[in-house]
């Protein structure tokens, strides 16, 4: 009898692997954008969820400008930064979003780094946009690949995303480097500091 | 070729960066409490403004869709951003009071007024389906066609689509899904390929995940598209092969040689010659030899009930693999080709499944009959091509089909014969007299021991049936009607 649930069972992950498709068509969307991804990836053979290429490619490029602008100024800073971005490959290569935040960290940690060794702020700044945008792109490459998968066109809207926050990314800061070149009269570092954690919470308050 | 992605509107004017805050702005201002009446807005609204958006082509005028929002989240995104700021300000401070840290950890802040500042999409969505051929054949390709209107005011910077693709269809080339963004009032179009299968099969609603454009907050809900979309696929009933019926027969004449003597072609016996004989059976040899007179039966021929009954209780969905066609739809299709091989012999066939759902059509004939099952064959859901999920009562079932059952019907069952329990079936209507025949699709493999255990395990039931003298053909993979004239060699009378 054991032999025949065999033959069952085979019928029964060959409808499933219909279902699947179906389960995967309809009720991803659900799941898809929490991180229960490896509980959804286990169930759906046949479609490829890794990572979508083009954000992925341009993560990599943001991360490589992050690496750059660390090390514009201090040199060794780029150590730390390629690191990162050794991180961020690997996280885009096996989708792993923990791996990904983990390069973006490790490339702010390079800018960091250069700005302890006295970097350019210019360096800097691009240093952080470019660590943040990789992290953007590369989070959203695998969203993409977890909810799509690869074989869907999803270049139109990875394309938006990237240049939306592109934008506002390289427009804020020109508008934070141009009050930075504007006030640098000598204010106290601490009376700037506070002055940014109280935009900070006033986002926060505004958005709630 | 695989998915088209081609946007109306992609062409044109403004950057895309700019457009996307902008609209993001403009979500903003209808927060939270709004939310729900703006979810509510897109559920109908746009069934005037529909025609003259479109290029001219063929399309019937879209009527309003219908968006259901299941779940609006918050994807967490951007909120490490923040704390990004506050790392680099607390370090600018201690070491040494670098403002260049300070300036680093303000890109943090710029991040997360973006985020902050991103209010909750609205999505007001139509979709329509086109199908490349409705009533296919099993097996053609058709090619589905997803176009996706953004009927709302504001631009939907991120927004995933699933089609909702029936359960038994598998996509063949291309994706039933896309990402793109749209601008108000344009439309983005992606196409796939399904190979169609027997059945009748209606899309499901499509999924869609919209998000704003930092991606902070996601809706999640299904869009219909206006009408339906369904497609229909029939079985041919080409008639290969004759399946050679077993004697029981009406009294109809027909194509089956019986044992009674009578008219016919086939020479029975000789007899005396009784009053009223017809001429042309008079053995006159015999008379011109003997001076008697005989006269000559031949083997009556006469025509058969006949029910064809499929199993399609949930064991019988097997298949050797992954992938192939499972023994019900292979039951189907020899059940297809079997009615039409018997209606044209001038049989009267009927159709019955063993399954949770009940499918009777009562032996009949002629062209509405055929019509009719071909109908029941493609599209009744107890022959669907995926499992039922319906409870099957076996006892039940068979009590009912032997009320049925013409009482001089015989039985074709189409069975994988996986367990015991249709054999017993069988074996039990040929004892009430229904003289049955068993075509049984082989669905085992012969890779793993449990595998190889099961295929030895069918093939003892079937040994067992054929000793009980219920004739079986063990349907491999070669056509059915090479498997039925391999078996009907060893069959006699």
């Amino acid at each position: 009898m054991s032999g025949t649930s065999a033959v069952a069972n085979d019928g029964d992950e060959r409808t499933n692997g219909h279902d699947g498709d179906r389960k995967l068509a309809a009720g991803e969307g659900a799941t898809g954008s929490a991180d229960d991804a490896d509980d959804t990836e286990t169930h759906q053979r046949g479609v490829d969820r890794s990572p979508a290429t083009f954000s992925a490619s341009l993560s990599l490029l943001a991360g490589l400008f992050s690496v750059l602008g660390s090390g514009l100024g201090v040199l060794t800073a780029a150590a730390p930064g390629f690191a990162g971005l050794l991180v961020l490959a690997a996280g885009l290569y096996r989708g792993s979003r923990r791996a990904v935040t983990g390069g973006g960290v490790v490339l702010l940690g390079g800018v960091v780094f250069a700005g302890v060794g006295g970097g350019p702020p210019a360096g800097l700044l691009l240093g952080a946009l470019g660590a943040l945008l990789a992290w953007d792109y590369g989070e959203n490459a695998i969203t993409m690949g977890e909810q799509l998968g690869r074989a869907a066109d999803t270049r139109r809207a990875e394309l938006f995303h990237a240049a939306a926050s592109l934008g506002v990314g390289v427009v804020g800061s020109g508008v934070v480097y141009g009050i930075y070149l504007g006030a640098s009269g000598g204010q106290p570092v601490t009376a700037l500091v506070f002055l940014l954690l109280a935009v900070v919470l006033l986002a926060g308050v505004l958005s709630e | 070729m695989s998915t088209v992605g081609s946007e109306e509107g992609t062409d044109v004017d403004d950057g895309t960066a700019t457009e996307g805050r902008s609209a993001t702005a403009r979500d903003g201002s209808d927060d939270a409490d709004d939310r729900e009446g703006s979810m509510r807005g897109g559920v109908q609204e746009g069934a005037g403004d529909g025609p003259d958006e479109h290029d001219g082509d063929d399309e019937s005028p879209e009527e309003a869709e219908r968006l259901t929002v299941r779940d609006v989240l918050d994807t967490d995104r951007w909120v490490g951003a923040p704390a990004v700021t506050l790392l680099f300000a607390g370090l600018a401070i201690v070491v040494d009071r670098q403002a260049g840290l300070l300036l680093a950890g303000a890109v943090g802040v710029v991040f997360a007024a973006y985020a902050y500042g991103s209010g909750t999409p609205a999505p007001t969505l139509a979709v329509e389906r086109r199908l490349s051929d409705e009533t296919p054949g099993p097996g053609d390709d058709v090619r589905v066609t997803v176009t996706v209107r953004n009927e709302g005011e504001a631009t939907l910077p991120d927004l995933r689509l699933v089609d909702g693709v029936p359960p038994a269809l598998a996509v063949g080339e291309g994706s039933p899904r896309h990402a793109t963004a749209l601008r108000p009032g344009k439309r983005a179009t992606f196409s796939y390929v399904v190979p169609a299968v027997r059945g009748r099969h209606e899309w499901e609603s499509m999924q869609v995940i919209v998000r704003n454009a930092p991606g902070t907050r996601e809706v999640d809900a299904t869009v219909d598209s206006a009408e339906p979309t369904t497609l229909r696929c029939s079985p041919d009933l080409d008639a290969t092969g004759d399946l050679p019926l077993r004697g029981l027969t009406t009294q109809y004449t027909g194509r089956i040689a019986t044992d009674v003597g009578g008219p016919g072609l086939e020479f029975h016996s000789t007899r005396d010659y009784r009053h009223g004989d017809p001429l042309n059976r008079v053995d006159w040899n015999r008379m011109a030899r003997t001076g008697e007179l005989a006269t000559l039966d031949f083997r009556e021929e006469r025509a058969a009930t006949v029910v064809l009954l499929v199993d399609a209780r949930e064991e019988a969905y097997v298949a050797p693999e992954p992938g192939a066609e499972n023994a019900v739809e292979r039951s189907v299709e020899a059940a297809g080709r079997s009615f039409s091989a018997l209606l044209g012999g001038g049989d009267r066939v009927g159709l019955a499944a063993l399954g949770p759902d009940e499918l009777w059509l009562a032996p009949g004939a002629g062209n509405d009959h055929r019509a009719r099952a071909r109908d029941l064959l493609a599209s009744h859901p107890a022959l669907s091509p995926t499992p039922p999920d319906g409870r099957f009562f076996p006892s039940l079932r068979l009590r009912r089909l032997r009320r049925q059952l013409p009482s001089d019907a015989q039985l074709i069952v189409f069975s994988p014969l996986v367990d015991d329990y249709v054999a017993s079936v069988a074996r039990r209507l040929d004892a009430y007299g229904h003289l049955v025949t068993v075509v049984s699709p082989d669905p085992t493999a012969g890779g793993t021991p449990g595998e190889l255990l099961a295929r030895i395990e069918r093939r003892s039931r079937i040994s067992r049936l054929r000793r009980a003298g219920l004739r079986v053909v063990d349907w491999g993979d070669e056509p059915l009607a090479t498997a039925v004239a391999g078996a009907a060699g060893r069959w006699s009378g």
